[in-house]
């Protein structure tokens, strides 16, 4: 565990503290009144946070000349006997995620899904023999896709975006 | 007695439904297939099918979701044997006797008394699970908002102090938990809080995608740093089920292995991995073979099986009898009750029933169906530990973005889902406790109204408020766990201080 990262933290949840008691000022009064109302716990949170993140932050600076950069990690740790990659793929696996729910409604789901699973697939190093003479990184998002339409909107019924293939589906559908 | 057997006849009662059925025999398949995959826990496998569950009645999502956990368990302990890697945390110790028996040619024997093992373990325990969680609900009407308050009190306390390193880290992680419910209204007046005229944030942010992310996004995008399959290192199998004569032997560590498991499962924070580790110290220090214990002992793996299955039913018991969910498998249990409208907490098996019967149903169920089909799709069961991991990680991540859309086709609770799974993910890196977020998010609600409620109640007294007999006794547990897990984690500090000074005293001029 980098413990730059784990100041870093640290230092986020005390700044998270400080927004909270800050906005909870501007909470407006309760009609019903009670000792706590709708300030109180946001208050007393914040001020946890900031109490909670400067004593992670101390006691990172306190031990800061007698450990190394890396320290014993208090976190879910990677599979033993397993190569890992670095924070950078499983972060860039999350912009993917990101740009994908957010190209969703723009481009619809039969557009954005296919390209959303083949990046994905792609940063994990993903390759496997062609199927029905289609490149996997092309087959396995085609394929998931399509299947997936098939259950979400034809048989559970869900009204998955479309984006620019609506036109097509008007008039396919008639509707 | 009534009151205890009617659990078990309703349940039973269950099987006579079709769609019961079908969501059992789904719910099973699909645990097993989710178990016997490395890596692949059963915070995914349940939280992946968990906005399907939409589709469903109350009932069949219960029982469907219930009889994924018991397939978990299962099929874990299937690749532990054969392939030597455990299919989840819980099955590491089965996978060290086990499949040191299945390089002895004995993989028949090691199969057959993890199949004896867990069906034992899963049948009894459901019994036991129904006898502690029927007495428990009856206290539901001594339960007033002060003691309620306490009960959310405890349940987020506990699993902090008992799962984490760092018990500041734990609270800090609850306390996310609690700030994200706090978005939206306030739970007495409803006074906007932190919606920032947002429209989407004036009703609130959603349980489930808060739950999804923090538990299950998160771990996807950790499981995607290590990209690799285990292709090649499975061989096929022909293994011939046990004479009775071989797992009789096996007998007192399966009961033993369920009772703890249960009695472990129930406690919060712990489930199926510390429970299936003290069941097979407890085998090894009762065994007439000690020495075999970790050298391919049936005993062993028929104490680590039973354990884990056990824990199981135990895990339920403290959330179908008392609404805290000791587990994020069960956050996520609960998450599923929410979409049906349902509160989960202390009255919910008095006000339904119905929830408990499709308990028991998903556990003797998914029992039943290991029973009748277990053995024969543990070689099926084999070939999934093949099946290329990258895929399933790409595509559990696509489904759970298309099953949080499904449930309100919201775009929304997708930003949501994706934003918490990066919260998410550094958390759990960090230790910070996903697990106490997502508990606290499914809890933090309530608590407050419970509290505000409770002083409304007590004239805004606070002397009342904690004077209460069972409120201040639940209020002290809490604060005894909590001061334990201070306790612990200051010991452990010193003690790897100390073991650091030592290391280093050599080296020094």
């Amino acid at each position: 565990m980098d413990r730059r990262i784990d100041v870093a933290l640290a230092l986020c949840v005390t700044a998270l503290g400080i927004f909270i008691i800050v906005f909870a000022q501007s909470i407006g009064r309760s009609p019903v009144p009670d000792p706590i109302g709708p300030r109180g716990i946001p208050t007393g949170l914040g001020a946890a946070f900031v109490l909670g993140g400067i004593a992670l932050v101390a006691r990172r600076v306190v031990r800061w000349r007698h450990e190394g950069t890396y320290v014993e990690p208090e976190g879910s740790q990677d599979d033993a006997g397993v190569p890992a990659g670095s924070a950078r793929r499983a972060l860039t696996i999350w912009l993917c995620a990101a740009i994908y729910v957010a190209l969703l409604p723009v481009v619809g789901y039969l557009i954005a899904t296919p390209l959303f699973v083949a990046a994905t697939l792609r940063l994990l190093h993903f390759e496997r023999q062609p199927l029905l003479r289609v490149p996997a990184i092309a087959a396995y998002p085609i394929l998931y896709t399509l299947i997936s339409y098939a259950v979400f909107a034809t048989l559970l019924g869900i009204r998955l975006p479309v984006g620019p293939l609506r036109d097509v589906f008007l008039t396919l559908t008639g509707r | 007695m009534g009151d205890l057997i009617g659990p078990l006849i309703g349940g039973v009662g269950l099987f006579l439904v079709p769609s019961v059925v079908i969501a059992l025999v789904f719910g099973m398949l699909w645990g097993s297939f989710a178990g016997a995959m490395p890596g692949f826990n059963q915070t995914l496998a349940v939280g992946i099918v968990l906005p399907f569950t939409f589709a469903l009645g109350p009932v069949e999502a219960i029982a469907f979701l219930v009889a994924i956990s018991v397939g978990v368990s299962f099929g874990n302990s299937i690749p532990a044997i054969l392939v030597g890697i455990p299919g989840t945390a819980s099955a590491v110790l089965t996978a060290i006797d086990g499949h040191t028996l299945h390089k002895q040619g004995k993989s028949g024997l090691a199969l057959g008394v993890a199949y004896f093992a867990a069906i034992v373990g899963q049948f009894v325990s459901t019994i036991f699970f129904v006898f502690m969680v029927v007495p428990l609900s009856q206290l539901a009407y001594l339960f007033l908002a002060p003691e309620l308050f306490a009960l959310t009190f405890v349940g987020m306390t506990a699993i902090i102090s008992l799962t984490g390193k760092n018990v500041i880290k734990g609270l800090i992680a609850a306390g996310i938990g609690v700030a994200l419910t706090m978005v939206g209204p306030d739970p007495i007046g409803t006074v906007q809080r932190f919606s920032f005229g947002i429209p989407e944030l004036r009703s609130g942010l959603q349980i489930v995608p808060l739950t999804l992310g923090l538990v299950a996004f998160s771990e996807i995008l950790r499981a995607s740093r290590q990209a690799h399959d285990w292709q090649g290192l499975v061989d096929g199998f022909n293994a011939k089920f046990p004479r009775w004569s071989e797992l009789r032997q096996t007998v007192p560590s399966v009961l033993g292995g369920t009772v703890i498991g249960t009695f472990i499962g129930a406690i919060p924070g712990m489930g199926g991995t510390p429970a299936a580790a003290v069941s097979y110290q407890q085998a090894k220090m009762f065994s007439k073979h000690p020495e075999q214990f970790g050298k391919g002992s049936i005993e062993g793996v028929a104490a680590n099986e039973a354990a884990q299955n056990a824990a199981q039913a135990g895990e339920m018991v403290p959330t179908f009898g008392l609404g805290l969910p000791t587990t994020d498998s069960m956050v996520l249990l609960l998450a599923a009750m929410t979409i049906h409208g349902l509160v989960p907490g202390p009255l919910l098996i008095q006000e339904t029933p119905e929830m408990l019967h499709a308990a028991v149903a998903g556990l003797l169920g998914g029992t039943l169906l290991i029973l009748l089909i277990g053995w024969r799709i543990s070689s099926l069961l084999l070939k999934v530990v093949t099946i290329d991991r990258r895929l399933v990680l790409v595509f559990a991540m696509a489904l759970m973005v298309i099953g949080v859309y499904a449930l309100r086709q919201s775009v929304f609770d997708l930003y949501v889902l994706v934003g918490t799974g990066f919260l998410g993910y550094f958390m759990s890196r960090y230790g910070y406790s996903t697990a106490a977020a997502a508990i606290a998010v499914v809890l933090g609600a309530y608590s407050e109204a419970y509290l505000r409620q409770g002083l409304n109640l007590m004239r805004n007294d606070w002397g009342l408020f904690l004077s209460r007999p069972i409120t201040a006794g639940i209020l002290v547990v809490a604060f005894v766990i909590l001061a334990y897990g201070i306790y612990t984690n200051v010991r452990e500090g010193r003690s790897a201080k100390q073991m650091v000074s030592e290391i280093a005293k050599p080296n020094a001029p």
